[in-house]
Protein backbone atom coordinates (compact mmCIF):
# COMPACT_ATOMS: atom_id res chain seq x y z
CA UNK A 1 0.00 0.00 0.00
CA UNK A 2 3.05 2.34 0.91
CA UNK A 3 4.20 1.61 -1.82
CA UNK A 4 1.51 2.94 -4.34
CA UNK A 5 0.94 5.78 -2.37
CA UNK A 6 4.91 6.40 -2.66
CA UNK A 7 4.85 5.38 -6.26
CA UNK A 8 1.63 7.90 -7.10
CA UNK A 9 3.06 10.88 -5.38
CA UNK A 10 6.40 10.78 -8.06
CA UNK A 11 3.96 10.48 -10.73
CA UNK A 12 2.21 13.91 -9.49
CA UNK A 13 5.61 15.80 -8.67
CA UNK A 14 6.91 14.51 -12.12
CA UNK A 15 3.79 15.75 -13.62
CA UNK A 16 3.89 19.20 -11.47
CA UNK A 17 8.18 19.81 -12.90
CA UNK A 18 6.67 19.19 -16.22
CA UNK A 19 4.06 22.83 -16.98
CA UNK A 20 5.41 24.49 -19.77
CA UNK A 21 7.50 27.49 -18.86
CA UNK A 22 6.17 30.71 -19.65
CA UNK A 23 6.95 32.64 -23.14
CA UNK A 24 9.64 34.48 -23.86
CA UNK A 25 7.87 37.74 -24.99
CA UNK A 26 4.95 37.50 -21.85
CA UNK A 27 7.69 37.23 -19.54
CA UNK A 28 9.29 40.62 -21.23
CA UNK A 29 5.98 42.19 -21.23
CA UNK A 30 5.40 41.34 -17.17
CA UNK A 31 8.92 42.49 -16.28
CA UNK A 32 8.50 46.29 -17.97
CA UNK A 33 5.07 46.45 -16.39
CA UNK A 34 6.49 45.98 -12.66
CA UNK A 35 9.44 48.10 -14.13
CA UNK A 36 7.46 50.65 -14.43
CA UNK A 37 5.09 50.35 -11.65
CA UNK A 38 6.70 53.05 -8.97
CA UNK A 39 7.87 51.38 -5.40
CA UNK A 40 5.56 51.74 -2.80
CA UNK A 41 6.09 55.05 -0.55
CA UNK A 42 5.99 55.63 3.31
CA UNK A 43 3.38 58.48 2.82
CA UNK A 44 0.91 56.49 0.85
CA UNK A 45 1.13 53.67 3.47
CA UNK A 46 1.06 56.15 6.16
CA UNK A 47 -2.23 58.03 4.32
CA UNK A 48 -3.24 54.53 3.54
CA UNK A 49 -6.21 54.78 5.87
CA UNK A 50 -7.47 57.81 4.92
CA UNK A 51 -7.66 56.85 1.26
CA UNK A 52 -8.92 53.34 1.83
CA UNK A 53 -12.58 52.12 2.51
CA UNK A 54 -14.02 52.72 5.66
CA UNK A 55 -17.85 52.56 6.85
CA UNK A 56 -18.90 56.37 6.71
CA UNK A 57 -21.36 57.55 9.81
CA UNK A 58 -24.13 59.36 8.94
CA UNK A 59 -24.13 63.22 9.77
CA UNK A 60 -26.73 62.03 13.19
CA UNK A 61 -23.73 59.86 14.28
CA UNK A 62 -21.03 61.84 13.86
CA UNK A 63 -23.20 64.88 15.87
CA UNK A 64 -23.43 62.38 18.64
CA UNK A 65 -19.55 61.59 18.91
CA UNK A 66 -19.12 65.09 18.90
CA UNK A 67 -21.52 66.11 21.75
CA UNK A 68 -19.97 62.91 23.29
CA UNK A 69 -16.80 64.15 23.40
CA UNK A 70 -17.67 67.18 24.52
CA UNK A 71 -19.17 65.73 27.29
CA UNK A 72 -16.33 63.34 28.46
CA UNK A 73 -14.53 66.93 28.27
CA UNK A 74 -16.58 68.77 30.51
CA UNK A 75 -17.21 65.74 32.96
CA UNK A 76 -13.38 65.11 33.08
CA UNK A 77 -12.08 68.86 33.32
CA UNK A 78 -11.05 70.22 36.23
CA UNK A 79 -12.70 73.41 35.65
CA UNK A 80 -16.30 72.03 36.12
CA UNK A 81 -15.66 69.52 38.81
CA UNK A 82 -14.99 70.24 42.17
CA UNK A 83 -12.71 73.50 42.66
CA UNK A 84 -10.53 72.78 39.26
CA UNK A 85 -7.62 71.09 40.83
CA UNK A 86 -4.75 69.59 39.05
CA UNK A 87 -4.59 67.60 36.28
CA UNK A 88 -1.45 66.86 35.07
CA UNK A 89 2.10 68.35 36.39
CA UNK A 90 4.28 70.50 34.32
CA UNK A 91 7.21 72.24 34.53
CA UNK A 92 7.89 75.64 35.15
CA UNK A 93 7.66 78.13 32.01
CA UNK A 94 5.74 75.79 29.81
CA UNK A 95 3.94 77.73 27.05
CA UNK A 96 0.85 77.61 27.21
CA UNK A 97 -2.00 76.96 24.95
CA UNK A 98 -2.35 79.76 21.90
CA UNK A 99 1.62 80.52 22.90
CA UNK A 100 1.55 82.54 25.90
CA UNK A 101 3.70 82.10 29.20
CA UNK A 102 2.43 82.07 32.57
CA UNK A 103 5.24 83.67 34.72
CA UNK A 104 6.37 80.27 36.93
CA UNK A 105 5.82 80.01 40.66
CA UNK A 106 8.33 78.01 41.03
CA UNK A 107 9.85 75.27 39.96
CA UNK A 108 7.66 72.12 39.84
CA UNK A 109 5.00 74.34 41.34
CA UNK A 110 2.74 74.77 38.65
CA UNK A 111 -0.31 72.23 37.55
CA UNK A 112 -1.87 72.34 33.99
CA UNK A 113 -5.74 73.01 34.29
CA UNK A 114 -8.12 73.19 31.79
CA UNK A 115 -10.96 75.65 31.74
CA UNK A 116 -13.78 74.54 30.28
CA UNK A 117 -17.23 77.24 29.10
CA UNK A 118 -20.21 76.04 27.34
CA UNK A 119 -20.82 79.51 25.11
CA UNK A 120 -22.82 78.33 21.89
CA UNK A 121 -23.09 82.16 20.59
CA UNK A 122 -19.74 83.15 21.30
CA UNK A 123 -17.24 83.88 18.73
CA UNK A 124 -13.98 84.13 20.35
CA UNK A 125 -13.49 83.45 24.28
CA UNK A 126 -10.32 83.48 26.17
CA UNK A 127 -9.61 83.05 30.19
CA UNK A 128 -7.69 86.16 32.12
CA UNK A 129 -6.76 85.33 35.77
CA UNK A 130 -4.12 86.58 38.07
CA UNK A 131 -2.43 83.92 36.45
CA UNK A 132 -2.00 85.44 33.22
CA UNK A 133 -2.12 89.17 34.00
CA UNK A 134 -5.57 89.61 33.23
CA UNK A 135 -4.90 90.18 29.48
CA UNK A 136 -7.54 89.02 27.55
CA UNK A 137 -5.35 87.64 24.57
CA UNK A 138 -3.30 85.52 26.90
CA UNK A 139 -5.07 82.50 26.88
CA UNK A 140 -7.40 82.02 24.28
CA UNK A 141 -9.63 79.25 24.14
CA UNK A 142 -10.12 76.89 21.43
CA UNK A 143 -13.53 75.48 20.15
CA UNK A 144 -14.69 71.96 20.05
CA UNK A 145 -18.57 72.26 19.15
CA UNK A 146 -20.37 74.66 21.60
CA UNK A 147 -17.79 74.49 24.47
CA UNK A 148 -14.37 76.38 24.23
CA UNK A 149 -11.23 75.03 26.16
CA UNK A 150 -7.87 76.00 26.97
CA UNK A 151 -5.01 74.50 29.34
CA UNK A 152 -3.07 76.64 31.52
CA UNK A 153 -0.21 76.11 33.53
CA UNK A 154 -1.09 77.39 37.02
CA UNK A 155 1.08 77.73 39.95
CA UNK A 156 -0.51 76.29 43.55
CA UNK A 157 -2.23 78.18 45.69
CA UNK A 158 -5.50 80.22 45.35
CA UNK A 159 -6.32 82.34 41.97
CA UNK A 160 -9.23 84.38 40.57
CA UNK A 161 -10.38 84.43 36.79
CA UNK A 162 -12.89 85.21 34.65
CA UNK A 163 -13.74 84.17 30.93
CA UNK A 164 -13.93 87.33 28.18
CA UNK A 165 -16.64 85.98 25.92
CA UNK A 166 -15.77 88.17 22.11
CA UNK A 167 -13.09 90.57 24.10
CA UNK A 168 -15.85 92.58 25.74
CA UNK A 169 -18.46 90.62 27.92
CA UNK A 170 -16.86 89.04 31.32
CA UNK A 171 -18.32 85.46 32.77
CA UNK A 172 -17.94 83.88 35.71
CA UNK A 173 -17.09 79.76 35.43
CA UNK A 174 -20.64 78.90 36.21
CA UNK A 175 -19.06 75.57 37.83
CA UNK A 176 -16.76 77.03 40.29
CA UNK A 177 -17.14 78.93 43.49
CA UNK A 178 -17.13 82.65 43.22
CA UNK A 179 -15.58 85.28 45.03
CA UNK A 180 -17.07 88.48 46.58
CA UNK A 181 -17.99 91.34 44.24
CA UNK A 182 -14.98 93.53 43.38
CA UNK A 183 -14.47 96.95 43.64
CA UNK A 184 -14.74 96.57 39.75
CA UNK A 185 -18.31 95.23 40.08
CA UNK A 186 -17.50 91.86 39.47
CA UNK A 187 -17.60 88.11 40.53
CA UNK A 188 -14.55 86.74 39.97
CA UNK A 189 -14.51 82.70 40.34
CA UNK A 190 -11.88 81.20 42.31
CA UNK A 191 -9.78 78.14 42.32
CA UNK A 192 -7.19 76.52 44.38
CA UNK A 193 -4.64 74.79 42.58
CA UNK A 194 -3.46 71.76 45.38
CA UNK A 195 0.28 71.75 45.52
CA UNK A 196 2.75 69.35 47.25
CA UNK A 197 2.91 71.62 50.52
CA UNK A 198 -0.79 72.68 50.26
CA UNK A 199 -3.64 70.59 52.15
CA UNK B 1 54.96 121.93 48.13
CA UNK B 2 50.84 122.87 48.79
CA UNK B 3 50.65 126.16 45.85
CA UNK B 4 47.05 127.15 44.97
CA UNK B 5 47.42 124.66 41.39
CA UNK B 6 47.57 121.35 44.17
CA UNK B 7 44.97 123.13 45.75
CA UNK B 8 42.65 123.01 42.62
CA UNK B 9 43.56 119.90 42.19
CA UNK B 10 42.49 118.57 45.37
CA UNK B 11 39.05 120.14 44.98
CA UNK B 12 38.45 118.24 41.72
CA UNK B 13 39.53 115.28 43.59
CA UNK B 14 37.00 116.07 45.92
CA UNK B 15 34.27 117.42 43.89
CA UNK B 16 34.13 113.75 41.35
CA UNK B 17 34.59 111.88 44.89
CA UNK B 18 31.06 113.42 46.05
CA UNK B 19 29.85 113.03 42.32
CA UNK B 20 30.55 109.07 42.35
CA UNK B 21 29.60 108.79 46.10
CA UNK B 22 26.40 110.37 45.11
CA UNK B 23 25.02 108.89 41.85
CA UNK B 24 24.46 105.48 43.31
CA UNK B 25 22.03 107.00 45.70
CA UNK B 26 20.69 109.17 43.12
CA UNK B 27 20.14 106.04 40.80
CA UNK B 28 18.74 104.05 44.00
CA UNK B 29 16.59 107.09 44.63
CA UNK B 30 14.90 107.04 40.54
CA UNK B 31 14.77 103.02 41.10
CA UNK B 32 12.58 103.73 44.06
CA UNK B 33 10.60 106.38 42.14
CA UNK B 34 10.40 103.88 38.83
CA UNK B 35 6.93 101.78 38.97
CA UNK B 36 6.72 98.12 39.05
CA UNK B 37 8.05 96.12 36.05
CA UNK B 38 4.80 94.19 35.54
CA UNK B 39 2.94 97.44 35.50
CA UNK B 40 4.72 99.63 32.82
CA UNK B 41 2.68 99.70 30.14
CA UNK B 42 -0.65 98.42 31.39
CA UNK B 43 -0.78 101.06 33.68
CA UNK B 44 -0.83 105.21 33.14
CA UNK B 45 1.95 106.42 34.23
CA UNK B 46 0.57 108.59 37.53
CA UNK B 47 -1.34 104.80 38.41
CA UNK B 48 1.60 103.35 37.77
CA UNK B 49 3.76 104.77 40.54
CA UNK B 50 0.71 105.17 43.31
CA UNK B 51 -0.07 101.12 42.64
CA UNK B 52 3.64 100.89 43.11
CA UNK B 53 3.98 102.84 46.16
CA UNK B 54 1.44 100.69 47.92
CA UNK B 55 2.85 97.42 46.42
CA UNK B 56 6.47 98.45 47.92
CA UNK B 57 4.78 99.36 51.29
CA UNK B 58 3.04 95.81 51.25
CA UNK B 59 6.13 94.45 50.58
CA UNK B 60 7.94 96.35 53.53
CA UNK B 61 5.00 94.98 55.81
CA UNK B 62 5.72 91.64 55.09
CA UNK B 63 2.04 91.35 53.51
CA UNK B 64 1.76 89.58 49.86
CA UNK B 65 2.17 92.28 47.59
CA UNK B 66 1.07 90.09 44.24
CA UNK B 67 -2.44 90.06 44.82
CA UNK B 68 -2.44 94.22 44.68
CA UNK B 69 -0.43 94.27 41.29
CA UNK B 70 -3.10 91.37 40.07
CA UNK B 71 -6.26 94.01 41.03
CA UNK B 72 -4.53 96.99 39.35
CA UNK B 73 -4.10 95.10 36.44
CA UNK B 74 -7.69 93.54 36.30
CA UNK B 75 -8.67 96.94 36.59
CA UNK B 76 -6.70 98.28 33.54
CA UNK B 77 -7.86 94.61 31.67
CA UNK B 78 -11.92 96.56 32.45
CA UNK B 79 -11.27 99.85 31.64
CA UNK B 80 -11.42 101.26 35.15
CA UNK B 81 -11.04 105.04 35.92
CA UNK B 82 -7.76 105.49 37.38
CA UNK B 83 -9.41 106.21 40.78
CA UNK B 84 -10.60 103.20 40.93
CA UNK B 85 -8.00 101.09 40.09
CA UNK B 86 -6.16 103.14 42.94
CA UNK B 87 -9.08 102.74 45.28
CA UNK B 88 -9.12 99.21 44.77
CA UNK B 89 -5.67 98.28 45.21
CA UNK B 90 -5.47 100.76 48.64
CA UNK B 91 -8.63 98.94 50.24
CA UNK B 92 -7.25 95.47 48.86
CA UNK B 93 -4.24 96.35 51.28
CA UNK B 94 -6.23 97.29 54.09
CA UNK B 95 -7.67 93.94 54.17
CA UNK B 96 -4.80 91.84 53.60
CA UNK B 97 -3.76 93.55 56.67
CA UNK B 98 -6.72 93.13 59.18
CA UNK B 99 -6.93 89.37 57.25
CA UNK B 100 -3.18 89.11 58.10
CA UNK B 101 -4.01 90.44 61.94
CA UNK B 102 -6.87 87.91 62.43
CA UNK B 103 -5.03 84.85 61.31
CA UNK B 104 -1.22 85.27 62.34
CA UNK B 105 2.03 85.76 61.31
CA UNK B 106 2.67 82.87 60.09
CA UNK B 107 -0.15 82.20 57.65
CA UNK B 108 0.45 82.04 54.21
CA UNK B 109 0.43 84.26 51.78
CA UNK B 110 -2.52 82.51 49.86
CA UNK B 111 -4.57 82.15 53.22
CA UNK B 112 -3.86 86.10 54.04
CA UNK B 113 -5.66 86.27 50.08
CA UNK B 114 -7.88 84.03 51.24
CA UNK B 115 -8.67 86.09 54.46
CA UNK B 116 -9.20 89.36 52.44
CA UNK B 117 -11.84 87.74 50.23
CA UNK B 118 -13.70 86.41 52.90
CA UNK B 119 -13.34 89.77 55.34
CA UNK B 120 -14.50 91.72 52.05
CA UNK B 121 -17.66 88.92 52.22
CA UNK B 122 -19.20 89.38 55.48
CA UNK B 123 -16.55 87.55 57.64
CA UNK B 124 -15.83 88.69 61.31
CA UNK B 125 -12.15 88.81 62.12
CA UNK B 126 -12.98 86.45 65.01
CA UNK B 127 -14.32 84.14 63.21
CA UNK B 128 -11.11 83.97 60.96
CA UNK B 129 -9.36 83.75 64.13
CA UNK B 130 -11.44 80.80 65.12
CA UNK B 131 -10.64 79.05 62.11
CA UNK B 132 -7.04 79.12 62.15
CA UNK B 133 -7.07 77.83 66.06
CA UNK B 134 -9.48 74.66 64.30
CA UNK B 135 -6.23 74.39 61.85
CA UNK B 136 -3.07 75.67 63.15
CA UNK B 137 -1.30 73.74 60.71
CA UNK B 138 -3.45 72.77 57.90
CA UNK B 139 -4.54 75.21 55.28
CA UNK B 140 -7.40 77.49 56.08
CA UNK B 141 -8.11 78.90 51.86
CA UNK B 142 -10.63 76.11 51.08
CA UNK B 143 -12.77 76.85 54.28
CA UNK B 144 -12.77 80.50 53.46
CA UNK B 145 -13.42 80.11 49.80
CA UNK B 146 -16.26 77.99 50.19
CA UNK B 147 -17.43 80.71 53.07
CA UNK B 148 -17.36 83.56 50.31
CA UNK B 149 -19.06 81.21 47.94
CA UNK B 150 -21.73 80.69 50.47
CA UNK B 151 -22.25 84.44 50.88
CA UNK B 152 -22.12 85.44 47.44
CA UNK B 153 -25.05 83.21 46.91
CA UNK B 154 -26.98 84.85 49.31
CA UNK B 155 -26.08 82.84 52.80
CA UNK B 156 -26.23 84.77 55.76
CA UNK B 157 -22.63 85.82 56.87
CA UNK B 158 -23.54 84.37 60.07
CA UNK B 159 -24.84 81.07 58.93
CA UNK B 160 -22.04 80.60 55.97
CA UNK B 161 -19.61 80.90 59.18
CA UNK B 162 -21.43 78.64 61.18
CA UNK B 163 -21.58 75.72 58.71
CA UNK B 164 -17.98 76.02 57.69
CA UNK B 165 -16.54 76.66 61.43
CA UNK B 166 -18.83 73.38 62.45
CA UNK B 167 -17.73 70.85 60.02
CA UNK B 168 -14.29 72.07 60.55
CA UNK B 169 -14.39 71.70 64.15
CA UNK B 170 -15.92 68.21 63.50
CA UNK B 171 -12.58 67.54 61.70
CA UNK B 172 -13.86 68.13 57.83
CA UNK B 173 -11.28 67.90 55.33
CA UNK B 174 -11.12 70.15 52.31
CA UNK B 175 -12.54 67.72 49.93
CA UNK B 176 -15.66 67.57 52.13
CA UNK B 177 -15.97 71.20 52.12
CA UNK B 178 -15.83 71.23 48.14
CA UNK B 179 -17.93 68.54 48.00
CA UNK B 180 -20.78 70.86 50.26
CA UNK B 181 -20.35 74.10 48.29
CA UNK B 182 -21.10 71.69 45.31
CA UNK B 183 -24.28 70.55 46.72
CA UNK B 184 -25.71 73.79 48.48
CA UNK B 185 -24.62 74.93 44.88
CA UNK B 186 -26.74 72.47 42.92
CA UNK B 187 -29.74 72.63 45.92
CA UNK B 188 -29.89 76.76 44.83
CA UNK B 189 -29.81 76.50 41.68
CA UNK B 190 -32.51 74.06 41.80
CA UNK B 191 -34.75 76.69 43.95
CA UNK B 192 -33.69 75.66 47.50
CA UNK B 193 -33.72 78.99 49.48
CA UNK B 194 -29.86 79.32 50.21
CA UNK B 195 -30.49 79.05 53.87
CA UNK B 196 -32.40 75.85 53.34
CA UNK B 197 -29.52 74.42 51.33
CA UNK B 198 -26.70 75.19 53.84
CA UNK B 199 -28.54 73.61 56.76
CA UNK B 200 -29.83 70.65 54.75
CA UNK B 201 -26.12 70.15 53.26
CA UNK B 202 -24.52 70.95 56.63
CA UNK B 203 -26.44 68.20 58.43
CA UNK B 204 -25.72 65.77 55.91
CA UNK B 205 -22.38 66.60 55.96
CA UNK B 206 -21.90 66.33 59.65
CA UNK B 207 -23.80 62.58 59.68
CA UNK B 208 -21.35 61.70 56.62
CA UNK B 209 -18.33 62.60 59.03
CA UNK B 210 -19.67 61.17 61.58
CA UNK B 211 -20.17 57.95 59.86
CA UNK B 212 -16.25 58.19 58.91
CA UNK B 213 -15.07 58.90 62.11
CA UNK B 214 -18.21 55.85 63.78
CA UNK B 215 -19.51 58.74 66.01
CA UNK B 216 -22.92 60.45 66.14
CA UNK B 217 -24.23 63.36 65.72
CA UNK B 218 -25.89 65.62 67.74
CA UNK B 219 -29.69 65.75 67.01
CA UNK B 220 -32.11 68.11 66.92
CA UNK B 221 -32.65 71.91 64.85
CA UNK B 222 -32.65 72.73 61.73
CA UNK B 223 -29.33 75.26 61.25
CA UNK B 224 -26.76 74.49 60.71
CA UNK B 225 -25.96 75.03 64.26
CA UNK B 226 -27.15 71.55 64.50
CA UNK B 227 -24.59 69.61 62.53
CA UNK B 228 -22.20 69.68 65.67
CA UNK B 229 -20.49 66.71 65.96
CA UNK B 230 -19.25 65.74 69.83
Amino acid sequence: MAEIEDRLAAYFAAEYRRSPAPAAAARARLVGRLASVPPPRRRARAFAWLLGPRVVLSPLAGACAALALVAIGVAVSPTLRDTLRVALPRPASTPAAGGTRVPAGGAGSERLVQFVLVAPGASRVGVVGDFNGWDPLGSPMRRIGDAWTVAVPVSRGRHVYAFVVDGTRWVSDPAAPLAPEDEFGFRKSVMVVAGADST
Amino acid sequence: MNGPGSRGRGGAALLVGLVLTLAPLGASARAAEAPDPALAGRLEPGVAAEVTRAVRAARAAGLPDEPLISTALEGASRGATPDRIVRAVRRLAGELERARAALGGRSRPEEIVAGASALRAGIATATLGQLRALRPAESVVVPLVVYGDFVVRRVPPERAASAVLDLTRAGARDEDLIRLRERVAQDIGAGATPVDAVALRTRGAALELAARQGATPASGGSGPGAARVP
